[in-house]
C-alpha cells in the first residue's frame, strides 16, 4: 500500500475558485491534521458539481468545499480521494471517483 | 496562482441578467399539476433554461471547471457552484435563513439566496428589487488557522462590488445571531420593512 501520510491538501481562495482560479492563500497540512480538524471544527465535506483541478501540483485531484460555521475550499490530489470515502455521503464519493482519471 | 486560461466569455464583464432561478413550493406544484402543458409555461420555460440537464452537469463535473467555462463560459460555471452553496449552507447562513422565516419572508417571493450582484460575485441573501444583500459572515477562526493574511481584503474587494452595482449591504456575524439574537431579528425586520437605509 502507498505511503499517504505525505500526503497534503492546501487551502485556496474560495473567491477565487469560484471564478475558477486556483489561489494558495495559506499552509498546506497533513491528511491526518486535516481530517482531525474538520472533526474539531464540526465540518463535512462537500462534492460541488465542478471540482477537477487541471495542470497544475494538484493536476487531477479536485476542489472540496467544508461546510461548518463557514465554508473553505481545499485542493486535494488526485492520491488522496480513496482516502475520502469516509468523509463524503456515498454518492458524491462514487461522484469523485468518476470524475477522477484512472 | 491564479489560471490564465481566460477567453472573451470568461471576462467579468458578461451579463448578470441571467440568474439561476428558484421557484417557490407554490409554483413547484401549478407545474405539477399541468403536466407536460407547463413546458408552455413561459415562467417555467425560464425556469427551466436556467438549469441544465442532469446529464450536461454530469458532464460538467466530469470535465471541470475550467472545461466548463471554456464550453459555456465563466458565467455558467460560477452559477453551478453558486447553485451548490445555496444547497449546502453554513449554519450561520441557516440560523438567517430560520429568523426570516420567524419573520415572515419567503425564500424566492422575498428574498433569494446565493443571488449574483456581479460575474463571479453572490451575495448570500438578496432582495434584488431594492438591490439589498445581506452577509452572513461565519465564523473565522477556522481560516485564521491556515491563513498567513487575513480576511479583511477580500471583505474590501466584495464591499467595492456591491458599492459599484449600486447595492446597499448588510452584514450579519456568526455572534450577531448566536449571541444578539433579539438585536439581529428586530434589525432584520426593519431590513424587510424597507425603514433601514443600510446598516453594518
Amino acid at each position: 500500500m502507498a505511503d499517504t501520510s505525505a500526503l497534503t491538501v492546501q487551502l485556496i481562495d474560495g473567491e477565487a475558485w469560484e471564478w475558477g482560479e486556483i489561489a494558495i492563500i495559506g499552509r498546506s497540512v497533513t491528511l491526518q491534521e486535516w481530517f482531525g480538524k474538520l472533526v474539531e471544527w464540526e465540518m463535512r465535506l462537500s462534492l460541488m458539481p465542478l471540482s477537477r483541478i487541471t495542470g497544475g501540483p494538484y493536476d487531477s485531484g479536485h476542489v472540496l468545499m467544508a461546510v461548518g460555521d463557514t465554508r473553505l475550499y481545499f485542493a486535494v490530489p488526485a492520491a488522496a480521494i480513496a482516502l475520502l470515502q469516509a468523509w463524503l455521503p456515498e454518492g458524491e464519493y462514487r461522484e469523485l471517483l468518476r470524475r477522477t482519471p484512472q | 496562482m491564479p489560471g490564465d486560461w481566460g477567453d472573451e466569455r470568461g471576462e467579468r464583464v458578461a451579463n448578470v441578467s441571467r440568474q439561476p432561478r428558484h421557484a417557490t413550493e407554490e409554483q413547484r406544484a401549478e407545474w405539477r399539476a399541468l403536466g407536460r402543458e407547463k413546458f408552455r409555461d413561459p415562467d417555467h420555460q425560464r425556469f427551466a433554461q436556467s438549469h441544465r440537464s442532469t446529464e450536461s452537469l454530469r458532464e460538467a463535473g466530469r470535465h471541470g471547471y475550467q472545461a466548463t467555462a471554456e464550453r459555456y463560459g465563466r458565467d455558467f460555471a460560477s452559477d453551478l457552484l453558486a447553485s451548490h452553496r445555496r444547497e449546502q449552507p453554513t449554519r450561520p447562513e441557516r440560523e438567517m435563513a430560520g429568523l426570516l422565516k420567524e419573520l415572515g419572508a419567503e425564500e424566492g417571493r422575498d428574498y433569494h439566496r446565493e443571488y449574483k450582484v456581479s460575474p463571479g460575485m453572490y451575495a448570500d441573501f438578496a432582495i434584488p428589487e431594492r438591490k439589498l444583500a445581506i452577509e452572513v459572515h461565519g465564523g473565522a477562526h477556522q481560516a485564521t488557522f491556515f491563513l498567513e493574511r487575513g480576511m479583511p481584503e477580500r471583505e474590501e474587494r466584495r464591499t467595492g462590488i456591491y458599492e459599484r452595482e449600486g447595492w446597499t449591504v448588510h452584514v450579519v456575524t456568526d455572534r450577531d445571531l448566536r449571541e444578539g439574537r433579539v438585536e439581529t431579528r428586530a434589525r432584520m425586520r426593519d431590513v424587510l420593512a424597507g425603514s433601514v437605509a443600510s446598516g453594518e
